[in-house]
């Protein structure tokens, strides 16, 4: 995150503050303030999320809700209550009701070269950029999006905490199972997807394969997969 | 100082000890000092493959555990001066040896000989892990299934973690009948899959039965179409850059002559 590592953004669903977890938590503290105390006014009696980019401590989180409660701000309570404030942060995740773009997450980048071979798993909390192949029997799990210079065979998990923007993309896309943000894809038997660089995103509540499209085809500019605006 | 070379598959009933035999049997023809060491334990076969069943006094076991000298449990072949066996214990498990053990083994037989060839018992647990463990390089033997080969990549993988240096690939039991219609994978999809270097195809072959019922390695008859393809990996192994046998049927009397007379 640029800046003061805070940024303030108005939803529908009222204020989504994003956190920039890197951060000395003492300078994001004041730099909270200093920014809510700034627009005082403007602020006030609005519904708030925290949207930390990493995972941070219960204990912090409640600390940072406190300040944003003494400007006037209410917790969002979420459509069905889920969404109580610091639920995000107890479960470890960056589920946020936000329309920002996974790009401003900023989460880390994991880089592998060589293949991924039958039962080698790849966990991260993360984007993951794989240069090689996923062999059948291989899992990669990334938070964010996963990108292979290569073919995949195995099992690819996108968004893995939740984030359905997250994508998967690959130069000969063939999953034995794919899912993105928790959502299973149902794949056609056989060698129905056809060869060439394919990308897998969720769209209106299904998981839809295509072929990758240049930057500005307007499937992409509607901003809604992973290029973001 | 020699070199150990494990030969491994994941899967059982690839040839892995049937490769062992031949390609030991073919490097002791090319002039090289060889030693057949047979990690098995419980499981022996390579003796009977050899045979040299009959010869069995002291075993693996005997050695590691100072019952006997190296020397007084090698069993030398029967056709072959530069060819020499050390046999599995029958009669214990794969736990019965560490892999401490098994590297000092390993080093002391490479102090004589000039290739230490090892059979790796199948799977991916204590029996697999000894095996490799002494072993400079690997070659990874599979068949043209989705079995097979599934099973070669995970222990690529393994093997790529235990940091050795890329193994090598055998493809056994090549059908080019099959192939050709289509029925069966073929070399190209195999390589594409498992991403390593080629060492060599073997074709199916009954005589591999017949040679493995008698105890003589394929590699020994001047006939054998997989005993040709073990030759060329011996050779391959010796460092000779060997063109891959071509299996296409115009290998007959005719399209030889075409050849020859420069139409084919």
């Amino acid at each position: 995150m640029r800046g003061d590592g805070i940024i303030i953004k108005g939803t529908r669903k009222g204020l989504v503050i994003l956190l920039d977890a890197r951060r000395d938590f003492e300078e994001l503290k004041k730099k909270l303030e200093d920014r809510l105390a700034s627009a005082k006014d403007f602020f006030s009696g609005a519904s708030f999320t925290l949207s930390p980019n990493l995972p941070m401590e219960r204990k912090k989180i409640e600390e940072l809700e406190c300040i944003c409660r003494t400007y006037g701000l209410a917790p969002y309570q979420g459509e069905q209550g889920d969404a109580s404030p610091g639920s995000p942060a107890e479960k470890g995740v960056r589920e946020s009701p936000v329309s920002t773009t996974i790009a401003e997450l900023e989460l880390p980048v994991l880089f592998r070269e060589g293949n991924l071979r039958n039962g080698q798993e790849l966990i991260h909390p993360g984007h993951v950029v794989i240069l090689g192949n996923i062999h059948p029997g291989a899992t990669v799990k990334a938070s964010g999006h996963i990108l292979v210079l290569g073919s995949i065979y195995g099992s690819v998990h996108a968004g893995m905490e939740g984030e359905k923007k997250a994508a998967i993309l690959a130069l000969n896309l063939r999953p034995c199972r794919l899912s993105i943000g928790g959502v299973p894809a149902s794949l056609p038997e056989g060698p129905k997807i056809p060869p060439g660089p394919q990308i897998a995103r969720f769209i209106d509540g299904a998981i839809v394969i295509h072929p990758i499209t240049a930057p500005w085809s307007p499937l992409c500019r509607s901003g809604r997969g992973i290029y973001p605006g | 100082m020699g070199e150990a070379i494990v030969i491994t598959s994941g899967k059982g009933g690839v040839g892995k000890t049937t490769s062992v035999a031949n390609i030991g049997a073919g490097l002791a023809g090319y002039g090289k000092k060889v030693v057949l060491v047979d990690t098995d334990i419980g499981l022996r076969n390579l003796d009977v493959v050899m045979g040299l069943e009959n010869r069995i006094v002291y075993d693996i076991l005997d050695v590691v555990e100072g019952r006997c000298r190296l020397r007084q449990a090698l069993i030398k072949d029967k056709r072959l001066e530069q060819l020499f066996l050390l046999p599995a214990n029958q009669t214990k498990d794969k736990t019965a040896i560490s892999r401490q053990q098994m590297v000092e083994l390993i080093q002391q037989l490479k102090e004589e000989f000039d290739y230490v060839l090892i059979d790796c018992p199948a799977g991916i647990e204590m029996g697999f892990k000894n095996a490799v463990a002494g072993a400079d390089k690997a070659i990874v033997v599979t068949t043209p299934e989705i079995a097979a080969v599934r099973d070669a990549d995970r222990i690529i993988g393994l093997l790529e973690a235990a940091e050795m240096e890329p193994p090598r690939l055998i493809i056994n039991r090549v059908r080019p009948d099959m192939v050709k219609r289509g029925d069966m994978m073929d070399v190209e999809d195999m390589l594409e899959i498992l991403a390593i270097d080629l060492l060599g195809v073997v074709p199916e072959d009954e005589f591999i039965v017949i040679s493995t019922n008698r105890g003589e390695p394929a590699v020994l008859d001047g006939h054998s179409r997989a005993g040709q393809a073990y030759r060329n990996i011996s050779r391959r192994l010796l460092g000779e850059e060997v063109p891959f046998l071509n299996w296409d049927s115009n290998n007959g009397f005719m399209a030889k002559l075409r050849r020859f007379l420069g139409l084919g």
